[in-house]
């Protein structure tokens, strides 16, 4: 996964259509939409149509006399126009769906991880981590991200705190990121 | 949240867990949007447990144990005759091992579950130090990541205390060195600031007086009232 910086041509190859710079513009913001969209518990296909939505209304934001032209906020504009598109969404739902996210305490939940395909050599290299880990860290992360078992009681099963949970994820996303090299 | 806010408060591994509050977790959205090391950083974490996750649901858990298989053979040697010696002589020799000799050594090698917490990302931090609620008196454990420089074959931990005192903690070599390692640390009753010291030496006989200095990872220690 490479690092990736949007400067004013690749801007301006998405405001003249460009396929390419446009295939690579909805791969790349697709994965971060999701997450964002997946981190407020909306059913999946809420999750897809906000997605397209967003990614609709950029693409003319971007094409339009008026729209952005600064490169370097391409990334912070697809936020916001997402974050738009969800207070809409909010706002269009029943009584029970609330108006503003920060209504919200902290939901503790953790944020659905499913991808639609992964690839093979994706699943043998995390196997390769996952064989590495203490049979313990291998039981807590299954708990967590299969079972979906509250947090706490994970913790309290295991012997460990908070913190180990986010150490534990840390350093496997390490090794993994060390496997997939540079 | 700027680019050091989010490694240091760890806020990938949060918001993945959903620990993050509503303004916290969007705060670090619109940090991730921008920052490209974060988006790659969240994308890694995402894929390795998406991965996971199917490879856990494919696998069963290794606590199922299967049921042993009873043979005719096996059971016909079992008379009631020989058991119900066999039985009693069972039942006392368990009775001795857990009034006796298990107590014992449990009383010698009770584990312990250390309070745990994480100097990870405290080479990110420059100035600033983590921040520990420990209890008085009481051990804790800390991840620790050495700066790895393959010039060095063995690296020493030394942890200077809030009076200076410098206490040799332990020495790793390359293998270990590329790994996180814990290390246990009792504050006694000394809160305050603590630096943990790595050097490193090219060869594991050298001289510990010459080392050279990797780095210094500062944590506070402060007590439970």
């Amino acid at each position: 996964m490479e690092l990736f910086a949007f400067d004013d041509d690749y801007l301006k190859r998405l405001r003249e259509g460009d396929p390419s710079t446009e295939g690579h513009f909805v791969v790349y913001f697709s994965q971060l939409l999701q997450l964002k969209l997946r981190a407020r518990f909306l059913a999946p296909d809420a999750v897809d149509d906000l997605r397209q939505e967003t990614f609709t209304r950029v693409i003319r934001s971007i094409r339009s006399d008026g729209g952005i032209r600064e490169a370097n906020r391409l990334g912070a504009y697809v936020n916001s126009v997402c974050n738009n598109v969800l207070f809409e969404h909010y706002r269009a739902g029943g009584k029970n769906v609330p108006l503003e996210s920060e209504h919200f305490e902290m939901q503790d939940k953790v944020i659905n991880v499913e991808k639609q395909t992964i690839a093979e050599e994706t699943r043998a290299t995390v196997r390769k981590v996952l064989e590495q880990l203490p049979e313990r860290d291998r039981s807590i992360l299954r708990a967590i991200f299969l079972e979906e078992q509250p947090k706490d009681e994970v913790c309290r099963r295991f012997g460990v705190t908070r913190d180990y949970l986010r150490v534990l994820i840390h350093r496997a996303k390490e090794k993994f990121r060390a496997f997939l090299g540079p | 949240m700027d680019h050091n806010e989010a490694l240091q408060s760890r806020a990938c591994e949060k918001y993945l867990l959903g620990e993050l509050s509503p303004a916290l977790r969007d705060a670090y959205e619109e940090h991730y949007f921008s920052c490209s090391r974060c988006a790659v950083e969240l994308r890694t974490a995402t894929e390795f447990l998406g991965a996971s996750r199917e490879i856990f649901a494919q696998t069963p858990p290794v606590a199922a144990a299967q049921p042993s298989v009873r043979t005719a053979g096996w059971f016909a040697w079992f008379k009631p005759a020989l058991a119900i010696p066999a039985c009693a002589l069972l039942l006392l020799f368990i009775g001795y091992q857990n009034l006796v000799t298990i107590p014992q050594y449990q009383q010698a090698a009770a584990p312990r579950v250390l309070p745990m917490h994480s100097l990870i990302t405290a080479n990110t931090l420059g100035d600033e130090s983590l921040n520990f609620t420990v209890s008085l008196n009481q051990p804790f454990g800390l991840y620790v990541d050495v700066p790895y420089d393959p010039a060095y074959s063995t690296y020493l931990l030394t942890l200077l205390s809030p009076s200076g005192a410098a206490t040799p903690l332990r020495a790793l070599n390359a293998a270990e060195a590329q790994k996180t390692q814990i290390i246990t640390i009792n504050p006694g009753r000394q809160a305050g600031k603590y630096i943990l010291v790595v050097s490193g030496l090219a060869s594991p006989s050298g001289d510990p007086s010459s080392a050279k200095e990797l780095a210094r990872l500062q944590f506070t220690v402060a007590f439970t009232p």
